[in-house]
């Protein structure tokens, strides 16, 4: 497939990094010190332009492209370097991402020109509305409306030693969800019946979002429904998490520190309560009580006052913090520091845009442990091997296959099911064989 | 995730540089470069010269290349990286020049016997350089001196870039090796992947030279050139595309033909063009890509001011007049501003000033992405 991507920011070189290999690929920035590590590490093309030049998306060869990815982080280039795609390319598919919430209306609306619009706002706040509905996992991803979800849980230390420290066979392992993986440091398995989850292993479970929610349960005894959640920082990402998670019917309280947009948050959002404050007055914290709140997302401009205050709402008690990433270095820094999840905004939006260079067969692709894994969403095609085969059958070849879509409804199939063709199945696999995978199915 | 996270990965050992993994790729791409002895050795049976030097050679070549591509693929450490790249490439320079020489010092041809000799010689080949230790090189065998045109012809486009064109995956993940074997700021990418560029550079580059031994063949079967043969075309074609200077007779080209030599001017101008430009306007038919170019159109500039100058020079001094001159004029500055060092008259004895034209051109040189100086 050919592609073209204007930007080689963290969203584009995140999308690059994905994708290269397998296509043909033309990134375009005005930043040659963005542009050249990827092409000194990747096999592609690079064009040192303004994305909103027409000579540019010329150069790059667009009328012949397939799909045309127009994710720097200003609005405007990438509308304008969506027009002049579509001029160049009709037939092709144009993906745009914005942080104005006003053009994805407009683009539902059917208004702007492109075949899917992606905010990273947006995909930001599910991203933590879904890891709040579930407090230990590290990630999670929904698949077929809902019905499927996949969990990256890490394995605390105290976790219920039924599933911890015996064969997954003997374990009473939640109805409708499997294990997919065991990951333990770098190394990945996936799993049989006589694997052994330990200990700071981290585990991909596919299942029912009642199953997934029991895992939780198992992995994380004691952690209840969340009605209380603070915002740290009310800019664009903030205001767009307080809004998802007060339409789930959970209390948000928002700390921003600038007085007139804390106003324009308050008058935004009028469910929420919004703090004008540091977030890291001591003072305030203690006044406010932000220590009983049951969670704490930390949505600030800056990765090292979002690390400070993560930090200190620990101090004060809070015992899930949930932080947004800028630098995909913190993420690490984070993690270390004892935050519970951390989000990249980047990472999610790539995440979305990427599933369109995907076969497209392929509904929905998750990303997991900074993308070396993928769960993709696929439909068997008659012809494939697996077609006929009993689950218990098939040969394990670095792919798994966790659920099934028939006829709409998601079916988690015990050993002894037959895959039909036409069947969607939701299946884990390593980055490098996602060409394999979708050509076996 | 992504290139931020890349620096940290990867520590390397000694140096900081994977050793093993270059070394490897040194011998792959040695191992593919011997077979090019087989094309002189076949010359040398057509002609009943020996050929073991030339087998000698590329077994030499081969084993040692195969020894340490076995070597890399054991001990490797991950993907060539920047490094490595620019190691690979020297390496490969030397080494390759080092092979160029083996069959000059296994052929008991009395002035290349010294080692220091054939290695030069070589060294001359590969880097087209031009320059050579022979002084009577019509009495070379034909084998001998078509592996020196040849050399210079595969120094050309460069044997790394050829490699990056035609071998199987190279473990190699972005440009470097492709950016660091090409002279010039900047590589004009002629297609979304590395490979895809290198074939159409080498096509080209293939393409204008079968041009250039097909004229020459013309003008041999018109009999308009007593001094060309086929040899003569072939040599010659394959050392005036990589503007390489390495001549078939001992004067150079002073013996050939006036429509010879013209023929030979415009490709050696041809050729010292950016050949990236010059596939976006031959192949792609996009006759403003040469004349949108600011660097082509100073090019073209200086050539037509230069040999403008020497022709005035040269007529006033009433050394040539007419066509001649023009011809002399156009070739000699063609000749030393490309590099290429052809020769069609004695021009030492030319005025100073045209001489000194002549020589600061040759630092302004050809164009970047041209066959000049690579390896």
């Amino acid at each position: 497939m050919k592609i073209v991507v204007v930007g080689a920011g963290q969203v584009g070189s995140t999308i690059v990094e994905a994708l290269h290999g397998e296509h043909d690929l033309t990134v375009i920035d005005t930043v040659r010190d963005r542009l050249e590590p990827l092409a000194y590490r990747y096999d592609l093309r690079t064009i040192e332009a303004n994305g909103a030049s027409r000579r540019a998306i010329q150069q790059a060869g667009t009328a012949g492209a397939d799909l045309f990815i127009a994710c720097t982080s200003r609005d405007e280039v990438n509308l304008v370097a969506c027009s002049f795609a579509r001029v160049e390319a009709p037939r092709a598919t144009i993906v745009i991402r914005t942080s104005n919430v006003e053009y994805i209306d407009l683009w539902r609306e059917g208004r702007l020109d492109v075949d899917f619009a992606v905010s990273s706002e947006l995909e930001t706040a599910h991203a933590v509305a879904r890891s709040i509905g579930m407090p230990s996992a590290r990630q999670t991803d929904t698949f077929a409306d809902g019905q499927v979800q996949i969990v990256e849980f890490a394995i605390p230390e105290g976790a219920d030693p039924a599933v911890v420290g015996r064969p997954l066979r003997d374990a009473p392992i939640p109805d409708d969800s499997r294990v997919l993986a065991i990951i333990r440091g770098t190394s990945m398995t996936l799993p049989g019946g006589e694997h052994v989850i330990r200990e700071g292993d981290r585990i991909v479970v596919i299942g029912s979002p009642a199953a997934a929610r029991a895992w939780g349960a198992l992995l994380a005894p004691g952690e209840g429904v969340v009605e209380d959640v603070v915002v740290y920082g009310g800019g664009q990402v903030g205001a767009a998490i307080a809004r998802t998670l007060s339409d789930q019917g959970i209390g948000v309280r928002v700390i921003e520190p600038v007085l007139e947009r804390a106003r324009e948050v308050a008058e935004q959002l009028p469910r929420c309560r919004i703090y004008n404050a540091t977030g890291i007055d001591v003072d305030f914290l203690e006044r406010e009580r932000i220590g009983r709140a049951q969670a704490a997302v930390f949505a600030m401009k800056e990765d090292a006052k979002n690390h400070y205050a993560a930090t200190l709402a620990r101090v004060h008690g809070v015992r899930f913090t949930i932080a947004v990433v800028h630098d995909a270095i913190s993420t690490e820094v984070y993690e270390l520091s004892g935050v519970d999840v951390t989000i990249n905004p980047r990472g999610v939006t790539a995440e979305e845009i990427v599933r369109f260079a995907h076969d497209p067969r392929t509904q929905q692709v998750a990303m997991l442990e900074g993308n070396r894994y993928e769960v993709l969403d696929i439909t068997t095609q008659p012809t494939s091997e697996y077609v006929g085969l009993r689950f218990r059958d098939m040969p394990i070849r670095g792919a798994l296959i966790g659920a099934i879509v028939r006829d709409g409804k998601a079916v988690f199939p015990r050993s002894d099911e037959v895959l039909q063709a036409g069947d969607r199945v939701i299946v884990f696999t390593e980055r490098a064989r996602v060409g394999d995978v979708e050509k076996v199915l | 995730m992504s290139p931020y996270r890349a620096a940290r990965i990867g520590e390397r050992a000694w140096l900081g540089i994977d050793l093993a993994g270059a070394l490897g790729l040194t011998g792959t791409l040695l191992a593919y470069l011997s077979l090019s002895s087989l094309i002189p050795a076949a010359v040398a049976i057509g002609y009943g010269e020996p050929f073991w030097p030339f087998l000698a050679a590329g077994a030499i070549a081969g084993g040692g290349g195969l020894s340490l591509a076995r070597l890399g693929r054991r001990r490797a450490a991950g993907p060539i990286g920047f490094r490595e790249g620019y190691l690979v490439v020297s390496l490969t320079w030397l080494l390759a020049a080092l092979y160029a020489g083996l069959p000059y010092l296994f052929s008991d041809e009395a002035q290349l016997s010294r080692p220091v000799d054939a290695f030069f010689e070589g060294m001359s080949g590969f880097s087209t350089t031009g320059a050579t230790v022979v002084t009577d090189v019509e009495s070379l065998d034909r084998s001998i001196l078509l592996w020196r045109q040849l050399s210079q012809w595969l120094g050309g486009m460069g044997i790394i870039v050829l490699a990056l064109a035609v071998l199987p995956r190279l473990r190699i993940g972005g440009r470097q090796m492709f950016e660091s074997e090409l002279p010039g700021p900047e590589v004009d990418q002629l297609a979304e992947r590395i490979r895809d560029t290198a074939r159409r550079l080498w096509l080209l580059y293939i393409g204008l030279t079968l041009v250039l031994i097909g004229a020459l063949l013309v003008v041999w079967l018109a009999g308009l050139d007593d001094a060309l043969s086929p040899f003569e075309a072939i040599g010659n074609a394959l050392s005036t595309m990589p503007l390489g200077g390495f001549a078939t007779e001992n004067r150079s080209l002073e013996e050939f033909a006036p429509v010879t030599q013209w023929i030979i001017a415009a490709f050696m101008a041809l050729a010292g063009l950016n050949f990236a430009l010059l596939y976006r306007t031959l192949v792609r038919r996009d006759a403003r890509a040469l004349a949108r170019d600011e660097e082509a159109r100073l090019y073209g500039l200086l050539l037509l001011l230069g040999s403008i100058l020497v022709f005035a020079e040269i007529v006033d001094d009433k050394l040539f007049s007419g066509e001649e001159a023009i011809r002399q004029a156009f070739f000699q500055t063609t000749s030393l501003m490309t590099g290429t060092g052809f020769a069609i008259t004695d021009y030492v004895e030319w005025p100073t000033l045209a001489l000194m034209a002549m020589i600061g051109l040759m630092f302004v040189g050809a164009s970047a992405g041209s066959p000049t100086g690579s390896v």
